[in-house]
Formats: structure tokens, sequence, C-alpha cells
């Protein structure tokens, strides 16, 4: 099992590295959304309110098209029967699961620093800030990996993945947003309760997916 | 003799007695009769949700032996009945927050709760289109709905008590105790058995033309 | 073949695998079958030899791996992507990625599409080495392919 989890990380990483167009897609997206949002709005200081929010959407849409297309990959190009001959569904959808959070991690370590710069985003409880970062996008990255395997194997596209994305990741959402605000504005925050519920979020619909996956990924 | 026809008598009852023998709220007045019929729609749209997730674990769990027929089509159909009531909910909800705060919506953690629910109906019925001619459709909608159900305490129980609400005393509260006159509370008490019912009935409509549509199939395969 | 294979399900019946007299369970079915057939791709992207590493179940020695790539004849291809390569090199490729674990259970879809004289002289030659000792079913419209097998069963 092991094995076969670093044999599918392995391949999902390659793959990706050979050909990262839609990583530069999302990263694209990302860019073009701050930078555009900072021009017409001529650098204008945003609350810390509208900061989070700016955050927190510019990072889920540049992250939605990238989340998808990991498993849309497999059935887009023919791979869907190879994969399945050659990993079971648990490996499969760990390493697609490690994969995402490595992925969306390095978007939101891309997106934060546009931010600071073209949105003045100012930090003033950098530690918390930090953790509701990777609490925020681990549970994002968490649900969305066994959405996306819906989406793949429905034969739908990115508008029903963000149909069914959404409201499974409005809780994420909110207390994300409004944990990032007070990061943003108050010095010396801290709030436990925000990482625990994000984390339990993401703990549950983890070990949910892993007992789902089969029946999404296989036809049995 | 099937219970859910006592939907004939309780309906009709329960709409005289909040109309008629419920007494009007101190200060909202008669526009608080609004609440026996907000609440048990709200009830009921979480009931649906919590049927259609059963049904789906249940297809799930059996789904090699095959023993119990229908599981999916039981999920959904209760799914779809829920995205109605649902609705009902908003909007009477929307009738209510205007008259009593002002403004037909406040995104109160409430009012937020029941729209994330009929959101996950809406998302679930587009999958369930979607996957229409697809022979996988009854695991892939059961799967979803079961990630979908998981996330509701989150946003029914957790963030309420997270975040302060425009909404009065929960019905379920601390103290577990109903704050209304006891009047008001046999009045809702009933509409809650009633709507209930009424919920019940129309399931067993549901699955009666389901199994009639499906009898037609049958005999028209028959037939070529 | 994809019944057989265990990847979808069957619309009544059922197929079931024993080892002597026990049944292998589902999961470790996968294991035991090398299934070759028309809709099994390999990954375009990565190379031969990435592929190879990627179907492996076991550590396999470079030096073998090579002696499967010089008999299908793609060693000189082993680092180039998989789509790069002709039909025929990626019909063989499927045969050595079907075969390299050693399953006991093998399934040929149509074992000589794609492939010319000389691929078909190969894997023919190869199918029948393999026969004293795997389960080979084969799948095919093509009057040669059925002196492949000991036993014939026509459908349809």
């Amino acid at each position: 099992m092991v094995n076969e989890l670093f044999r599918n990380i392995t391949k999902d990483f390659s793959i990706e590295f050979k050909n990262p167009s839609t990583l530069v897609t999302s990263l694209s997206f990302a860019a073009i959304a701050t930078i555009s949002i900072s021009l017409v709005s001529r650098s204008y200081q945003f609350s810390p309110f509208i900061q989070s929010i700016l955050l927190w959407l510019i990072m889920f849409f540049a992250g939605m098209n990238s989340l998808l297309h990991i498993f849309i990959r497999e059935v887009d190009h023919g791979n869907e029967l190879f994969l399945k001959l050659n990993s079971s569904a648990f490996s499969v959808y760990f390493s697609k699961l490690i994969f995402n959070c490595v992925l969306f991690l390095f978007l939101q370590i891309i997106i934060t620093p546009l931010g600071i710069a073209f949105l003045q985003f100012s930090i003033q409880s950098q530690f918390f800030f930090i953790a509701i970062i990777m609490c925020g996008g681990f549970a994002i990255s968490g649900t969305t990996t066994v959405l996306s395997a819906i989406v793949a194997r429905s034969g739908g596209r990115g508008s029903l993945f963000t149909i069914i994305s959404f409201p499974v990741l409005l809780p994420v959402l909110w207390v994300a947003i409004s944990s990032t605000e007070k990061a943003l504005g108050q010095s010396g925050f801290w709030d436990s309760e925000s990482l625990v519920f994000l984390l339990a979020f993401s703990g549950m619909i983890i070990a949910l997916s892993f007992l789902l996956i089969r029946f999404i990924w296989l036809d049995e | 003799m099937n219970i859910i026809k006592f939907v004939y008598i309780l309906m009709p009852g329960s709409i005289i007695m909040t109309l008629l023998w419920a007494p009007p709220a101190a200060i909202l007045g008669d526009t608080s009769r609004i609440i026996y019929y907000h609440v048990p729609l709200a009830w009921i749209s979480v009931l649906a949700f919590i049927i259609s997730g059963i049904y789906s674990g249940v297809y799930l769990l059996t789904i090699k032996k095959q023993q119990i027929k229908d599981l999916h089509e039981k999920s959904h159909i209760s799914a779809s009945l829920g995205l109605f009531f649902t609705i009902l909910t908003v909007i009477t909800g929307s009738i209510w927050a205007k008259v009593s705060w002002g403004s037909f919506w406040n995104w109160d953690p409430r009012e937020t709760s029941i729209m994330v629910l009929l959101l996950i109906y809406i998302s679930y019925i587009s999958l369930h289109t979607t996957l229409s001619n697809n022979e996988n459709q009854g695991k892939i909608c059961a799967s979803y709905l079961i990630i979908a159900a998981a996330t509701v305490p989150f946003f029914v129980f957790i963030i309420p008590r997270l975040y302060p609400s425009l909404h009065p005393d929960p019905i379920l509260n601390r103290e577990i105790r109903i704050h209304l006159d006891s009047r008001m509370r046999l009045t809702l008490l009933c509409s809650l058995l009633s709507f209930t019912f009424l919920f019940f009935y129309l399931f067993q409509l549901r699955i009666r033309m389901h199994n009639i549509g499906r009898a037609i199939e049958e005999q028209r395969d028959e037939k070529v | 073949m994809r019944i057989l294979a265990k990847v979808i399900k069957p619309s009544s019946g059922g197929v079931v695998y024993f080892d002597g007299q026990n049944e292998i369970d589902e999961d470790l079915i996968i294991h035991a079958i090398g299934f070759l057939s028309p809709h099994v791709e390999p990954y375009g992207e990565l190379t031969l030899h990435e592929n190879i590493r990627f179907v492996l179940r076991t550590d396999m020695a470079e030096d073998k791996i090579g002696e499967h790539l010089h008999y299908f004849g793609l060693f000189n291809h082993r680092n180039s992507p998989v789509s790069h390569l002709s039909t025929g090199l990626k019909q063989r490729l499927k045969y050595l990625l079907a075969v390299i674990n050693e399953p006991k259970v093998l399934l040929f879809d149509e074992p000589g599409s794609n492939l010319d004289a000389p691929g078909k002289d190969l894997v023919y030659s190869y199918i029948n080495s393999l026969k004293k000792d795997r389960i080979i079913i084969v799948a095919t419209n093509v009057k040669e392919e059925e002196r492949l097998c000991g036993e014939v069963l026509s459908l349809g």
C-alpha cells in the first residue's frame, strides 16, 4: 500500500512538472485578479474585512481549476482504466489529496505576497495568519479532492465543480474569512476555536472520503 | 390502515389552530403566526435531508447484496421534497424577517444555514441531472449527499454558536425548554406533527408515482 | 473482458477467482491480473521507463527492466514520452506493462491490433511461452489468434 501510494505520488508530480499548464493558469488568474483589483481601486486601502474576503476569493477561484484537474486529467487523457488496473482507489485518492494540498499551499504562498504588494495587506498577527491560511487551505484542498473525483466520474466540468463545491466549502470560507480579518486587523490575536473547527472539518471530510472513494472511483 | 392519511385531519386542524386558536404574540401580534409554518418547514427541510442521507448510506452499504430496492430513488425523492420545503422555509423566513427586523434577508447565521442547505439541495439535484444516463448515478449522488450531510452539523449547530444571531432564542436551547405560552406551544407542536405527516404523505405519493412509471416502462419493454 | 478484469460490474451474475480451493479477495484481484486492451492507455506525458516504474509492484533491478525492454524492441525508446511512440510501439509497451508483474491471469483484448507482422510474431511467441503456467484469455475476431488458445468460445 505504501509502495503503491509512493508510486502514485511520484507519477502525479512527474506529470504535473512536465506539463504545468494548469498551475500556470491558476497563478496567472491570481496575478491578474490581484493586479486588476489594485488597478481599478487605485491602491485604495481596504478594511481588513474586505482584504480578507478578497484574499480568500482569489485563492478559492484560482484554486478551482487546478484542484479539479488532478482527477479530470485521468478521464480526459484516457488513463482512467490504466490507473484502476494498477492502483487501489485508496492510494489513488490519497496521492491526489497530497498533491492538491501541496498545490494549494503553493498557490497560497504566491498569492499572499501579491496581496501584500498590490492590495496593501498589513498582517498584524503573523503567526495566527499563517496558521489560518494553512488550516483553511488544507480544508479546501481536502474537500475539493473527493469532489473533483465526483465531477470527473460524472463527465461534468468546471461549472459543476463550482456548483457542488461551494455549499460544502461555505463553512470553511466563512470561518477562514472571519479569522483572517482579525489576523489582518488586530495585533497579537489568536483564536484556537477557528483553527480546531477547520482541522475538524478537514479530518471529517477526509475520513468520509476514504470510506466513499471506492464507490465514486470504481465501477464495482 | 395507512397512518399517514391522518394528515387529512391533522393539517386542517393545525391550520385552524394556528389562525384562530393560538393567541397572538406580544409585540409582533398576528404576524407571529408565521412561526407555526416557518419552524415546521425548517424542521422538514432538515428531516428530508437526514432521510435522504440515511437512504444514501444504506444504499452504499447494501449495494453489493442489493437486498433493498429503490434506495437511491427514495433518497432522490426525499431530497427533491426537501428542496421544495427549504424554498418555502426561505420564503416564510424572509417574510418574518421583514416584519421583525425590517429587511427580507440579513445573513444571520441561521438564515445562512438554511441558505447553505438550499444550495446543497440544488447541487445534489444538478449532479443527479448531470448523471441521468450514467449507471453510477446512484453511487455518486449518494456519496455526494453523505459528504454534504456531514457538513450540516458544522453550520447548523457549531457556526451559530461561534457567531451572534438575530434569531429568537432557539427552540432547542441550553435549558431544553420551549419559551412559548402553553397554547402557542401546543399549536407549534401540532403544526410540527402535521407537517411531518404531510412530508411522509407526499413521500409515499412520489414513490407510488415512481413505481407506476416503472411498471409502465416494463410493460412497454415486454411488448417490444 | 473488463468484467473479467474486475473494472466494471456485470448487469447480472458475477466473476469469482479461486486459488486452488480458496476464493481470492476482491481487493487482491488486481495483483493477479494483467490486462491488455485498446482502452488501456499508459501515461503519454511519462516516458516508457516511468510508466514501467509506475506499474511495477516490486523492486526490479534496472537490468531486468532492460531485458524486458529489449525483448519487446523498446529499449532505444525507454526515455521517450509515450505520446511520441507509434501505435505499434505503444501496443508493445502495453504488452510489457501487462506482463511485467508476472500476473497469474492474463487478459488480452485484440492482442494483434496495431502490430505489424514482426510485432505479431513477437507477441504470439511470447503468449505461447506463457501458456504453460498462466491462465490466458484472448478476445479476438482474428482467426489466427484463435490458434493461441487451447479452447475457443464463440460469442454471438
